[in-house]
Formats: structure tokens, C-alpha cells, sequence
């Protein structure tokens, strides 16, 4: 079972080529806390928060742009963040004047 | 170049760091980005020794009393060379590194959560609009709005608006520092914010890259040659 300090991410963490070694730690650490449950929006906030702060003094989680379901959330450098999807929250890179990219669920 | 901003701060209200917020908002609404400098360079240099010193005064183990600054000037090429540059991995981050540092120690040295606080300073009434908040509470949490003013930066070319991009994300993070350490300390003189005077750097033209803890290049634009006019 990873733990909540495992500096090396989960493979199918690993394998999503967008994200830097520093988003891999953020959503490995962020997946972590939710794990077991299948967590509403604000719960993956809460989570990805928590992840943000641990991992970089005065982090910050910006508002990244919207869709249908609701707001997208994340790093404003990377664009990598996450949003409401159909069924659960979904990992997604939101990049200004480019389209949504979706990089699957944040809890799978 | 500048743009409008989305954020509204009528929708906030800040209490006793209101009318400073309003002023470092008010700069760096003001800032003319990537045009050639309004001041001379010893103005810049001073804005980001000043900064410096402040960082010093508060967080002597992360910023140095002396810093190197080397001055560079040029178009589009070198500006996008040097955010190149600052990018590589391994490269130093300083936003990331001693800024961060410094307005991490300064909310714990204030005793002040931003997550805690976040709430409070949504104005009675006002609807809750992820597009032109500054700061969104979301149930023990919170989310920052998009400070960064809407440029036309697509018409720069892809490589350069991407640098460009880069660039103005870090100091709209400089331009949140700022705002984040009247919220800690709500009676402090804006002057005395350590983030402040690279608002100022900005504003007068000048951008700083850091190379490491005391290494620095302050860059800016030169005006673009005048045609010269050949005699009949």
C-alpha cells in the first residue's frame, strides 16, 4: 500500500508523460490521502491542498479555467490540475489558449 | 502591453489590509510589460537590491547580503534565451526556493492560514464566481484567481509567447507574495513587503533572472533601431 510520503509515484502515475516530477509527487501524495474513498470536488481539493502545501512551502492551487461540470484547479505553471468530470474528478492539463487534456481519473 | 484584468476586488473585502492590497494591485495593473525600460538602469538595479535587503532583513539564511547583478539588455531572442536558461532542470528556482521560503516563514512567524482566513474576505452577498474572485474558499480550502493581465501574447510566435507566459506567471506569483504578506500582517507598511519592490522592477522595465542565491541578470528590453534615412 503506498504511503503518504512515497517519493516515487504510482506507475500509472509515472507512465502520464505530461506531468513534471513535481506534479507526479503532488497527485501521488494527493491520491494518497483519498485513498479508499471516492472523493466529491471539494474532498480532492482538500487533498490536493494538503499535497501542494506539504510539498512546496506556500503553494498555491490556482483557478485554471471551466467546463460543463464545474471548475478546473491546479498548477498554473504546468496547467496540470483537476475538475469534475462526468463520474468522478478527473486529472486534466489545462493549458491557456489550448484545448482540455484529459489524463484520466485522479482516483482510478 | 497591457490588459485588463478578471479579478474584481470590489467582490473582496480585506479589512485592514484593504488599502494596501489596492496599491500593489494598483502597480501591477499599471506595469507596461515587455516594452523598453521608463527609467534608467540604476533605477531597476535599486528596486531589486531593495528587495534583496528586505529578504535579507527577514530571511538572512536564504537571501545574501551582497548580490552579484549583471545588466543585459536586447530583443525577444535573449529574453526567451534566459527563461531557457532559468528553466533547465536543475537549474536554481528562486520562486520556487528562497520566495517561497521567505512568505512561508512570514504567515507561520504571523501565526496566519490563508485556508482559515479565506472565507472572510468574500464580501456579504457577493456570488460566488470562480472567474473574478482573488481568493475562492472552498470548504477548508481555497483557490487563487488568475492575476495575470489578458495580453496578446499569441501574436508573438509560439516560442516566444511561451517564454512570455512563463515569465509573467512568476511574477504575477511575486505580485501574490505580496498580497499574501499584507494578509499575514495587515498593519505592516507596504513598504516594508519584501515582494513590493520587484513590482517596482516591472513596472520601470526591468526583469531579474536568478542564477543562483547571488547571481543575477536584470534584463531589458532595448527600444527597436531606428531606420536610418540614407541621403539622396
Amino acid at each position: 500500500m503506498p504511503q503518504p510520503h512515497d517519493e516515487v509515484p504510482p506507475a500509472e502515475i509515472r507512465r502520464c508523460f505530461a506531468l513534471s516530477r513535481r506534479d507526479q509527487a503532488i497527485v501521488s501524495l494527493a491520491r494518497c490521502k483519498l485513498l479508499g474513498g471516492r472523493p466529491d470536488f471539494a474532498q480532492a481539493l482538500h487533498a490536493l491542498s494538503e499535497a501542494v502545501a506539504e510539498r512546496i512551502p506556500a503553494g498555491r492551487i490556482f483557478y485554471l479555467g471551466q467546463t460543463e461540470h464545474g471548475p478546473i484547479v491546479g498548477s498554473l505553471i504546468s496547467g496540470v490540475g483537476i475538475v469534475q468530470g462526468e463520474q468522478a474528478i478527473e486529472l486534466v492539463q489545462a493549458l491557456r489558449e489550448r484545448p482540455l487534456r484529459r489524463l484520466g481519473r485522479l482516483c482510478p | 502591453m497591457k490588459g485588463p484584468l478578471t479579478v474584481d476586488l470590489a467582490l473582496h473585502d480585506f479589512g485592514a489590509a484593504e488599502p494596501a492590497i489596492l496599491r500593489i494591485v494598483s502597480l501591477w495593473q499599471d506595469i507596461d510589460w515587455f516594452e523598453p525600460p521608463t527609467q534608467p538602469s540604476a533605477i531597476g538595479h535599486a528596486h531589486l537590491l531593495g528587495h534583496q535587503h528586505l529578504g535579507h532583513r527577514h530571511a538572512p539564511e536564504h537571501f545574501a547580503a551582497r548580490i552579484d547583478v549583471e545588466h543585459r539588455h536586447g530583443g525577444w531572442p535573449e529574453f526567451v534565451a534566459l527563461c531557457h536558461r532559468v528553466r533547465q532542470p536543475g537549474a536554481f528556482d528562486w520562486k520556487l526556493g528562497p520566495l517561497k521560503s521567505l512568505l512561508g516563514a512570514h504567515d507561520r512567524r504571523c501565526q496566519f492560514s490563508l485556508s482559515a482566513a479565506a472565507p472572510r474576505y468574500l464580501r456579504e452577498g457577493v456570488e460566488f464566481d470562480y472567474r473574478h474572485l482573488l481568493i475562492m474558499p472552498c470548504n477548508g480550502s481555497f483557490v487563487w484567481g488568475y492575476l495575470c493581465p489578458t495580453l496578446d501574447l499569441e501574436r508573438l510566435g509560439d516560442a516566444v509567447a511561451e517564454s512570455a507566459r512563463f515569465y509573467l506567471s512568476y511574477a504575477q506569483g511575486d505580485a501574490l507574495d505580496a498580497i499574501q504578506w499584507q494578509l499575514a500582517e495587515p498593519g505592516s507598511p507596504v513598504d516594508s513587503n519584501p515582494f513590493l519592490p520587484l513590482l517596482h522592477g516591472y513596472a520601470s522595465g526591468y526583469y531579474p533572472f536568478a542564477l543562483s542565491e547571488t547571481q543575477f541578470v536584470l534584463f531589458h528590453f532595448t527600444p527597436p533601431s531606428t531606420p536610418v534615412c540614407e541621403t539622396p
